[in-house]
């Protein structure tokens, strides 16, 4: 078994939710997963290549009322990026009575896609989707 | 103003849906600036490509990229045969994979799907669709592996 098979939700800007499979390999000749996971897969494929990101450091907050309360969890972590653009933006949370991660991606030109694990590790943790769409303020 | 401000929809797998915010911006990467906080450290308009200017001077980390291939089933746009997708996923030296960037390989079903591990059983990310040039559609997605007995 060397396919990865995932159930979908996808979630669009105004709440349009479907339904979806998505099923992937890595290509490889490889009957099974090793016992190890994915790192022992990787340690036996061969990678086409490597990609060079910096790391900035990016610094902010998240509110989600209904899950956070009404202040702001202060969160700081890193945008990994090639010359040619952004790749992904990692965050976790700064306050140890709210724990969050938070990982998403650029996926058009003001909207980023991503998930967000609400108390990671610990047995009421929560998984959601994130879509968001970007804000312009008036200056 | 250099903050970046998103509006944010979040849904659980069960389809427990939320609204949130989510602001944002560079820390200084410049140590004549953090030395003084005050002073912005991002660009006056939060511009990418200004901000990666000065990511010169950071350390680069190597990511390790593999080729992936699948497919991705969504009955209601895609009709009922899956799509056939290609990528790579970035992997940090043998740890987890950081992200998995996609794209279809049929030109009349047109899409792009980038996800991130979120933990053992869950991939989160977003995906668009384009079914032709104007017009497109975009998703968060939320996975939840299937483990199919041995």
């Amino acid at each position: 078994m060397d396919e990865f098979i995932y159930n979908l939700l996808l979630t669009g800007e105004q709440g349009l939710s479907l339904f979806g499979t998505l099923r992937f390999r890595f290509t490889a000749p490889l009957a099974e997963v090793p016992d190890g996971g994915v790192p022992a897969l990787l340690a036996e494929i061969a990678p086409i290549g490597t990609v060079t990101v910096v790391a900035l450091p990016v610094e902010g907050s998240i509110a989600v009322p209904l899950l956070t309360g009404f202040s702001r969890v202060p969160i700081s972590g890193a945008l990994l990026a090639t010359a040619a653009g952004p790749v992904t933006t990692l965050f976790g949370s700064n306050d140890a009575a709210r724990p969050l991660f938070l990982q998403f991606n650029q996926i058009s030109g003001n909207q980023i896609a991503g998930g967000l694990q609400w108390r990671p590790g610990q047995p009421n943790q929560l998984v959601f989707s994130l879509l968001g769409t970007r804000l312009q303020l008036p200056f | 103003m250099d903050e970046i401000i998103y509006s944010l929809l979040l849904k659980t797998a069960p389809g427990l849906a939320l609204l949130g915010t989510l602001r944002y911006r560079f820390a200084s990467t410049n140590p004549a600036n953090a030395a003084n906080a005050d002073a912005p450290a991002a660009p006056a308009d939060a511009d990418f490509g200004a901000v990666l200017t000065q990511a010169q001077q950071q350390t680069p980390i190597e990511l390790t990229a593999f080729q992936v291939d699948g497919s991705v089933a969504i009955p209601l746009i895609t009709g009922v045969r899956p799509v056939p997708i290609t990528g790579i996923a970035l992997v940090t030296f043998l740890g987890p994979p950081i992200t998995t960037i996609t794209s279809s390989t049929d030109p009349t079903r047109n899409l792009f799907l980038q996800f991130n591990q979120l933990d053992e059983r869950h991939i989160a990310g977003g995906l668009v669709w384009r079914p032709g040039e104007p017009g497109e559609l975009i998703f968060s997605v939320l996975g939840t592996r299937l483990q199919l007995p041995a």
